[in-house]
C-alpha cells in the first residue's frame, strides 16, 4: 500500500482519507523523518487504525513513529466510550510499559569512584536476566490479586518505598477497574514467576546526572538541577502483561468477526468498549497496568536500596524521591473536550506518553503551575530528556507525546555496524558503564540505532506537544 | 541469513534445494522470522526453531524431557500463532527447551504434538535476546508451488 502524506506546516503531515479510512492520519515529525518513514510500514499502520469503528480525531503518530505490530509505534488514537472499540494490540504485550525518574541529593563528582560498585550493585540487586527474582519476594495468589487490583499501593504497603511515592505517579499508581478473575491462571503464573524484575531489550535501570537545564521554573518544581544524579528506571508488566494481550487478542479476533468488524491486519483485533470482551479486555488490562505499577516501585525501593549500602547514607541525605511515573504502553477512559463539547474517550497510547497541560487536576499539586512531567528516554549513548505538558498536546492529541527515540535501524543492521567493535568499551571510554545479561542485546542496543531523541524532543515542543525541561546523560546502564 | 520483509516472495532455498527452512526478516523494532516447510508440520516446526534461534541461536537440545499439547485455533494461521505463544509459556514457565517435536494432529482447528526436549541451562545456551510474544501482525500462510510459507513477526 503507497499511503499518501501531504505536509500541512513543518511539523505536521496529513494522511488523508482513503478507502475504509474513517478519519485521516495525523503525524507529527519533520521532513527528514516523513522521508525515512517512507522506508517502511509504520505510516500505512497509522491509516489502518483509522479504519477502526468509532475512532475520534485523526489517528495520530508522535515524532518517535515507527513500524511496529499492528499499532504503529508512537501511535496515538482515540475512541468514543458509547460506539468506539477498544484494541489489545493497540496497547501491546507490555501492557504499562513506562518510565520513572528518581532525583537525588548527590552530584556526579560524588558518586564518581563508587559509579562501577553502585553499577555491580545495582546489577546484583534488581533481577534482569531470564528466570530471576528476587529470593525474597515469593508472592501467593492472593497476594498477587492484591497486586492486580492495588497496583504501586500494594508495594507501599509492604514496605518498598513510602505513600509520597503515590502522588508522582500517573493515576496515583493505580487504575481503577481491574479485575484479577479476568486474568488467566497463566498470566497469574508468569506474574508471579517475574514481579519484581526488569525483564531485557530496551528495558533498562540507569544512573544519570542532569547536563543541562532547559526552563528553569519547571526544573526547580520538580527539584532537577545541573549537576544532579538521577536514576531512570524503563521496565513494564513482563510475562503477566504479555499473556493478558495474548489472551484477550485470542478472544478479540472472535470478537471482531462476531461484531462484523473488518480488520486491515489482524493484530488490530478489537471490539466495542461496551461490549463484553471489551469489558473484559479492559478490566485485565488494568490489572496488568497495575502490575507494572507495582514492578516499578519494587525496583524503586531496591535502587534506593543499593545506593545506600554502597554509599553509606541514609534516606534523608540521598533524597531519592520519584519525581514523576508514566506510562507508555496503555489504553485510559478519559475525557476531552472535541470539536466543543466534552468527550468520553478510550484513548490508546502504543509508545506514547500522557502529556496533561498546567492546571489539570490529575497532575500532582507540586507541578500544577508547570504541566505533568514526561520523561522520555534516549539511547544508552547520547541522553535522556525530561519535559512537561502543554495546553497544545491536551488540543491535538489528547492529552499525549513522544516515549522516546524510536528505531532508526533493525536489529540486524545494529549488529551489523558493530562487527569487530566492542560497544561496551566504547562507551567506558565515554564515561557511561554497562552491565547486561543478554549477549545480542547491547549490540542491537547502541545509540547508532536509535533516533537522536533531541531531534525527536524538539519536533515535539515545535509543535506544541510539550516542554523541554532537562537534559539528562547516563553514567552506568543495567540492562537485561 | 537476513532478507528484507516483502510479503509473497519465495526463499531462494525453497524454489532450489531445501524442502525446509527458516530465516530471520529485518523490522525495524523487532524480528521477523520466514518458515517454510513441504507440509504444514515442516512449517510449525521450523517456526518452533526459528522462534528459539532468535532467542538463544542455535540449539541441539537433548531428549530427556517430555512433554505433549493439545491446541485449539481458528485456522492455521492463528494456530501457528498460538503454538509459539504456548512454546514461548512453557520455555519461559517450566524452562522446556525442545528437542525433538512430532505431530500427532496438525489440522486447522486443532493440533496434537509430543515434544522432547531439555530443562534450559542458561550455561548451555546463553540467551541472545527475550521474545515477549508471537504476534498476528501481516500473518499469512501461503503455498507456493505446494509448499508452506509463513512470516510471522515477534515482539522483543
Amino acid at each position: 500500500m503507497n499511503v499518501k502524506v501531504q505536509q500541512i506546516d513543518q511539523y505536521r503531515w496529513r494522511i488523508p482519507r482513503e478507502g475504509a479510512m474513517r478519519s485521516e492520519g495525523l503525524v507529527f515529525a519533520n521532513g527528514e523523518m516523513i522521508e525515512r518513514l517512507r522506508q517502511e510500514k509504520a505510516l500505512e499502520q497509522v491509516a489502518n487504525v483509522a479504519t477502526l469503528p468509532g475512532i475520534v480525531g485523526p489517528s495520530m503518530a508522535m515524532p518517535d513513529i515507527h513500524w511496529g505490530y499492528g499499532f504503529p509505534i508512537g501511535g496515538v488514537a482515540a475512541f468514543d466510550v458509547e460506539h468506539g472499540v477498544v484494541s489489545p494490540g493497540g496497547v501491546g504485550y507490555d501492557i504499562n510499559c513506562g518510565v520513572r525518574l528518581l532525583r537525588s541529593a548527590l552530584s556526579r563528582e560524588e558518586i564518581a569512584p563508587q559509579l562501577a560498585e553502585l553499577a555491580d550493585t545495582l546489577y546484583r540487586n534488581v533481577p534482569a536476566g531470564v528466570g530471576s527474582q528476587r529470593r525474597d519476594l515469593r508472592l501467593n495468589l492472593r497476594e498477587e490479586k492484591q497486586v492486580l487490583r492495588r497496583g504501586a499501593a500494594w508495594a507501599v504497603e509492604a514496605g518498598f518505598g513510602s505513600a509520597e511515592d503515590l502522588e508522582h505517579i500517573e493515576a496515583g499508581g493505580v487504575l481503577p477497574g481491574a479485575d484479577p478473575e479476568r486474568i488467566s491462571d497463566r498470566a497469574l503464573e508468569r506474574g508471579r514467576a517475574q514481579l519484581g524484575t526488569l525483564g531485557s531489550g530496551n528495558h533498562f535501570l540507569e544512573i544519570q546526572h542532569v547536563d543541562r537545564i532547559f526552563a528553569t521554573d519547571a526544573a526547580e518544581a520538580l527539584g532537577l538541577y545541573e549537576g544532579q544524579i538521577t536514576v531512570s528506571i524503563h521496565t513494564g508488566s513482563r510475562g503477566l502483561g504479555y499473556q493478558v494481550c495474548d489472551d484477550h487478542i485470542k478472544t478479540m479476533l472472535q470478537a471482531s468477526r462476531k461484531y462484523g468488524i473488518t480488520l486491515p491486519d489482524r493484530q488490530l483485533c478489537c471490539a466495542p468498549v461496551q461490549s463484553s470482551e471489551g469489558q473484559a479486555y479492559l478490566a485485565a488490562m488494568a490489572g496488568a497496568a497495575n502490575f507494572a505499577f507495582a514492578n516499578r516501585q519494587l525496583i524503586t525501593a531496591w535502587v534506593r536500596e543499593s545506593f545506600e549500602r554502597v554509599l553509606g547514607k541514609g534516606p534523608a541525605e540521598l533524597r531519592m524521591g520519584l519525581i514523576y511515573d508514566v506510562c507508555h504502553n496503555i489504553a485510559k477512559l478519559e475525557t476531552h473536550q472535541f470539536a466543543g463539547r466534552s468527550r468520553q474517550l478510550c484513548v490508546h497510547r502504543k509508545g506514547a506518553t500522557r502529556a496533561y497541560p498546567p492546571g489539570h487536576p490529575e497532575t500532582p499539586a507540586a507541578y500544577r503551575q508547570i504541566g505533568q512531567p514526561v520523561l522520555i528516554p534516549g539511547d544508552m549513548g547520547r541522553y535522556s530528556f525530561v519535559l512537561v505538558g502543554t495546553p497544545g498536546a491536551m488540543e491535538e492529541t489528547f492529552g499525549s507525546t513522544c516515549h522516546g527515540a524510536g528505531r532508526l535501524l533493525s536489529r540486524h543492521a545494529a549488529k551489523k555496524l558493530v562487527r569487530g567493535r566492542n560497544p561496551i568499551a566504547e562507551l567506558a571510554r565515554e564515561g557511561i558503564l554497562v552491565r547486561a545479561t543478554g549477549r545480542a542485546t547491547v549490540a542491537e542496543e547502541i545509540p547508532e540505532a536509535y533516533k537522536d531523541v533531541a531531534e525527536v524532543v524538539e519536533v515535539v515542543e515545535r509543535a506544541g506537544l510539550g516542554r523541554i525541561v532537562a537534559r539528562l546523560r547516563p553514567l552506568a546502564v543495567i540492562k537485561g | 541469513m537476513v532478507r528484507q520483509a516483502e510479503g509473497g516472495t519465495l526463499p531462494d532455498q525453497l524454489s532450489e534445494t531445501a524442502a525446509c527452512g527458516h530465516e530471520l526478516v529485518e523490522h525495524t523494532a523487532d524480528i521477523g522470522i520466514r518458515c517454510w516447510g513441504s507440509s504444514v508440520e515442516e512449517l510449525f516446526v521450523e517456526a518452533a526453531r526459528a522462534l528459539f534461534e532468535v532467542m538463544l541461536g542455535p540449539t541441539v537440545a537433548t531428549r530427556d524431557e517430555a512433554l505433549c499439547l493439545e491446541l485449539h485455533g481458528y485456522g492455521f494461521e492463528e494456530l501457528l500463532v498460538a503454538w509459539l505463544n504456548e512454546l514461548l509459556y512453557r520455555f519461559e514457565i517450566e524452562n522446556f527447551l525442545p528437542g525433538e517435536i512430532v505431530f500427532e494432529q496438525l489440522e486447522a482447528q486443532r493440533l496434537r504434538v509430543r515434544l522432547k526436549g531439555e530443562r534450559y541451562d542458561q550455561q548451555r545456551w546463553p540467551i541472545e535476546r527475550q521474545v515477549k510474544a508471537a504476534t498476528y501482525h501481516l500473518l499469512r500462510i501461503e503455498r507456493p508451488a505446494g509448499s508452506w510459507l509463513a512470516t510471522i513477526y515477534l515482539d522483543l
